[in-house]
């Protein structure tokens, strides 16, 4: 797979991270280039969500430093920093009833000034990036009432409403049925190709890592456990080491989980 | 219509809306300084308000009739417009700040700090025979016990929902406790502290008005221009901070700001309730919940429900019912009202 080669987007070298003598992160290096769409895998306390408070600045390493294109993330002026990096939550909860459009709406802010209007060019963003993502028919429902799989529908187009260059979603689609998951991972896919979006994505469903990643990176206990093309990481040995279960393989098409070891 | 368009069209509406209530508060202004025990015509009311406004002499008119309008009527009816704005902004902030539609002015305890400043000062006015002013009293404690709220709440993990409300419960328990126990040692003289803290408007002066105004004003102008960032912060602290928003600075500048709203307006009228909790609460559930509108709607309507309130209880009670009695006897049964015409909203 020669692909041509594409410019480095985000990268950390050697990040520590712990809590008193608690050690979540030891020593992660991950490198992402634009228009990668990268998985990261690994049970859970992993230290998979760390990683990637720490990579779009929430959290500040102990050691090491995470690098957007030249600049260290963690020295990036905010607003700066959201107009390049947006991260998604797994359960982001809004307590006050705005409508769904209003709440996609403020993605906007990192791009806007104190008092400026909405322009009619980003009303159209808005509207193309809710028929995409299969919001615009919620758009006047408060987001107070909406399901849990809508719930992330609407925060995965308030951060694409952001125009970030690096998407980083922690388990954001957890609550999609299979359907809107693949339909999600191939408008992701989509841009990635076409606008070199970066996406970082958290996934317990394994079989979309597989099918949908350039690259997997394994943690386990906070260390790297592999990092690479899918086919290359996901090994029966990546499984049996990893996530302590039996798995057999189909290579390019995904695996079958056995049972537990 | 797509969502869109509504949007657009809906902006030019919230417009209206606010020209139409400040047009309703000119008018009740007028008519509030003239109707009384002595009767001012509108047109004399109107007058008299605008010779003084541009600093003309009164020749024609009866010194008693200026005096009652200028002197009497107009400071009171100011304190009831800017209080009333006040408590509603102050709703608006702590609701989205708190992430809680039940949070309201009082929640952080700031309110139980200024009464029992107030309370103090009535009890060392009466035992000393001094003139100490309740409204200076009651704003340094509220003051005070916001720094204290803050503090603990910084001790304890941080400016977070729950350790604010936590630290505001404690030190609110705590100060209420102190009032009581001013109460018990004032004795007789108890009911001046009691009518203090349920809130009332009557006898106030144009010195009332120059404390609460500049407050109201210079608070509610902050939190309309940050309006749009604690409309992020109303998605969380991760999500905010992942959008640009730098969360603490912008929550330490709301608690401020919201609690300097609060003390002004206990300061100068005591506990008045409800107006808080409601009028911010009904503009979100029958306009939108965007602080950008809320905040400056929820101003006007709640100087203007206060103002009403309060001539209401001048003029229909010889004996004048605090207004903060009648504001939360109506408030609330109205309040439970609306609430129930709601079914399917989220509290």
């Amino acid at each position: 797979m020669s692909k041509k080669v594409l410019p480095m987007r985000l990268s950390a070298q050697h990040i520590d991270f712990y809590y008193g003598s608690r050690h979540i992160l030891t020593d992660i290096s991950i490198k992402v280039c634009a228009g990668e769409y990268l998985s990261l895998i690994g049970p859970n306390g992993s230290g998979k969500s760390t990683l990637f408070q720490i990579l779009c600045g929430l959290k500040n390493p102990k050691k090491g430093t995470v690098f957007y294109d030249d600049e260290a993330v963690q020295k990036m002026s905010a607003r700066h920093r959201a107009q390049c990096i947006a991260i998604v939550q797994q359960n982001a909860k809004q307590a006050m009833p705005f409508t769904c459009l209003e709440s996609i709406i403020l993605g906007l802010h990192p791009h806007q000034g104190r008092f400026d209007t909405i322009s009619d060019a980003q009303y159209g963003r808005v509207r193309q990036l809710m028929e995409l993502t299969d919001t615009w028919r919620l758009s006047e429902h408060p987001v107070t009432q909406l399901s849990g799989g809508e719930r992330q529908r609407v925060a995965l187009c308030r951060a694409l409403v952001q125009e970030p260059k690096v998407l980083l979603l922690d388990e954001a689609m957890s609550e999609l049925d299979i359907a809107a998951r693949m339909q999600m991972s191939g408008l992701l896919k989509t841009l990635c190709a076409d606008t070199g979006l970066t996406v970082m994505a958290i996934h317990h469903d394994l079989n979309l890592a597989y099918r949908f990643s350039d690259k997997i990176y394994a943690l386990k206990d906070g260390r790297c456990a592999g990092f690479g093309a899918p086919e290359e990481v996901m090994t029966e040995e990546l499984f049996r080491h990893v996530f302590s279960v039996k798995a057999e393989i189909f290579t390019n098409k995904g695996f079958f989980i056995q049972n537990t070891l | 219509m797509d969502g869109i368009q509504k949007r657009k069209k809906n902006r030019c509406k919230y417009i209206w809306i606010a020209f139409g209530l400040l047009a309703v508060i000119l008018l009740t202004l007028v008519l509030a300084v003239g109707i009384g025990a002595m009767q001012i015509g509108f047109g004399e009311s109107l007058r008299i308000l605008w010779l003084k406004l541009t600093g003309n002499a009164l020749g024609d008119v009866k010194a008693n009739a200026i005096a009652v309008v200028w002197e009497i009527r107009l400071p009171r009816v100011l304190c009831g417009f800017f209080v009333g704005m006040g408590l509603a902004v102050a709703g608006a902030v702590f609701q989205s700040l708190l992430g809680n539609p039940l949070a309201d002015p009082y929640t952080l305890g700031v309110s139980t700090g200024a009464a029992f400043g107030a309370t103090l000062a009535i009890l060392l006015n009466i035992l000393f025979a001094l003139s100490l002013s309740t409204s200076t009293f009651a704003f340094s404690f509220a003051f005070l016990t916001l720094i204290i709220v803050l503090f603990i709440a910084k001790r304890s993990g941080g400016y977070t929902t729950n350790s604010l409300i936590i630290a505001g419960i404690i030190i609110g328990a705590i100060m209420s406790a102190g009032i009581s126990f001013i109460k018990m040692t004032a004795g007789e003289d108890v009911s001046a502290i009691v009518f203090w803290i349920m809130g009332s408007l009557v006898s106030r002066q144009w010195s009332d008005v120059l404390l609460v105004m500049p407050v109201v004003l210079i608070a509610a102008t902050i939190a309309y221009a940050f309006a749009n960032d604690l409309n992020i912060m109303t998605l969380g602290d991760d999500v905010a901070q992942s959008l640009g928003v730098n969360t603490e600075r912008i929550r330490l500048l709301y608690l401020i700001t919201g609690s300097c709203l609060t003390a002004a307006c206990v300061s100068v009228s005591g506990v008045i309730g409800f107006v808080g909790l409601i009028v911010p609460h009904l503009l979100r559930m029958w306009l939108t919940a965007d602080n950008r509108v809320l905040i400056p709607l929820a101003g006007l309507l709640g100087g203007l429900l206060l103002m009403l309130a309060d001539n209401a209880t001048r003029l229909l009670s010889s004996g004048e019912i605090p207004v903060g009695v009648l504001t939360t006897l109506l408030g609330g049964p109205f309040f439970l009202f609306v609430f129930s015409k709601q079914p399917r909203r989220q509290l």
